[in-house]
């Protein structure tokens, strides 16, 4: 049996909290200080993210192809803002909603803004992701060419999973399904891992945080 | 005293004015103004808030934003259908397809379900935004006289709550 729409909903919202709640305890950790916290909330106010790491660290390497074979390096993105998230095509419900929202956000910017961002998607369905299937997952939601969506064998995949604490792994009653991290991380112009969103993000805090991301 | 008297009187009908006036009998009920429907039809004519309500004759009505791509869409389809098709949901549902790019997916999802009721299309996701889409869809807005909503129904719905949301909307 399907779980239902709500359930799932439930699911996605209390993993997003953990995983919020998570990030905002190594946020804790990090800032012993006084004036350290000052500073994170300081910081953390200008943005709309669920979270705000404080200190931002170097974004972790992300080296693989596209769907078309083509090579990508995240570090080849620096001097824009970059939004990194983990997916897959078989994906119910979260995967598709995030791309849309990111579309959604996307449609929100100016082309000006727009320019200033680059979203990486990278897969993690080693076996169900292939570039036919990713290829028909980018056109249906309109995000052909807005996006790079990255793709890989597992032992290509699992590093980049590791590097950024996503988790992946079948799930044991529905193997058609794969439970997964199902956050987007913001990174700087300058390529530090700032900002975190829930997968109930709003298209409008991505769209305010983004021009953000872009000057730091 | 004379003047006394008439600055009380005018205090206590401005009193009277800040704790009443807002709920008198002519005025909107809460919630917020509904952001307009999508212009273009994907199933049906272009309908607008204010034709639905007036064919409702003021009764609310439901808007409801899916997708094709939307997994819990499919699961509440078929009930949409039974409650627009049942003398209490007759003309009282707006579907809105949301971020739906491929048209073609869409108008497929639209006739295996044999929805009857009217259609629009935000492709580019503006008006799912403005209205506020929350955790996913399908998402459900109960809007009511003045084109307010008054209600939120998140995730799939059946028959019995979607008359039931109306029949708290209606009763408040």
């Amino acid at each position: 049996m399907r779980k239902s729409g709500l359930n799932l909903r439930i699911l996605v919202s209390l993993v997003a909290l953990v995983v919020v709640a998570g990030v905002l305890a190594a946020v804790a950790i990090g800032t012993s200080s006084s004036a350290k916290t000052a500073h994170a909330k300081a910081l953390a106010a200008h943005y709309d993210a669920a979270a705000v790491l404080e200190p931002p660290k170097p974004a972790p390497a992300i080296a693989l192809h596209n769907y078309l074979g083509q090579s990508v390096n995240i570090r080849s993105y620096r001097g824009k803002a970059v939004l990194v998230t983990f997916l897959y095509t078989n994906c119910p419900d979260i995967c598709p909603l995030i791309t849309s929202d990111l579309r959604v956000a996307q449609n929100l910017m100016s082309s000006a803004t727009r320019s200033k961002l680059q979203i990486l998607a990278v897969s993690v369905d080693p076996r169900g992701d292939t570039p036919k299937a990713v290829a028909a997952f980018l056109a249906r939601h309109g995000m052909t060419g807005r996006m790079q969506y990255l793709i890989g064998s597992a032992k290509e995949l699992a590093p980049v999973w590791e590097a950024w604490g996503v988790g992946s792994s079948r799930d044991a009653a529905q193997p058609q399904f794969i439970n997964h991290t199902g956050i987007v991380y913001g990174i700087t112009a300058s390529g530090m891992r700032m900002t975190v969103y829930s997968p109930e993000f709003k298209p409008a805090e991505i769209a305010h945080d983004v021009p953000l991301l872009a000057s730091h | 005293m004379r003047v006394l008297l008439t600055v009380l009187a005018a205090l206590a009908a401005v009193a009277a004015l800040a704790i009443f006036g807002l709920s008198s009998a002519g005025a909107p009920r809460g919630g917020r103004v509904a952001p307009a429907l999508p212009r273009e039809a994907l199933s049906g004519r272009p309908v607008t808030l204010a034709g639905v309500l007036s064919r409702t004759r003021g009764r609310p009505a439901l808007v409801v934003f899916w997708a094709s791509w939307c997994t819990s869409c499919r699961a509440e389809a078929p009930a949409l259908e039974r409650f627009y098709r049942s003398a209490e949901g007759r003309g009282r549902i707006v579907g809105v397809d949301w971020s739906d790019p491929l048209t073609a997916e869409a108008r497929k999802f639209v006739r295996q379900y044999r929805w009857t009721f009217p259609i629009v299309r935000d492709a580019e996701g503006s008006v799912g935004n403005a209205y506020g889409l929350g955790a996913g869809l399908p998402d459900t807005f109960v809007v009511g006289a003045h084109e307010r909503i008054r209600a939120v129904l998140r995730g799939p719905q059946t028959v019995s709550s979607l008359r039931d949301a109306l029949a708290r909307v209606e009763r408040s």
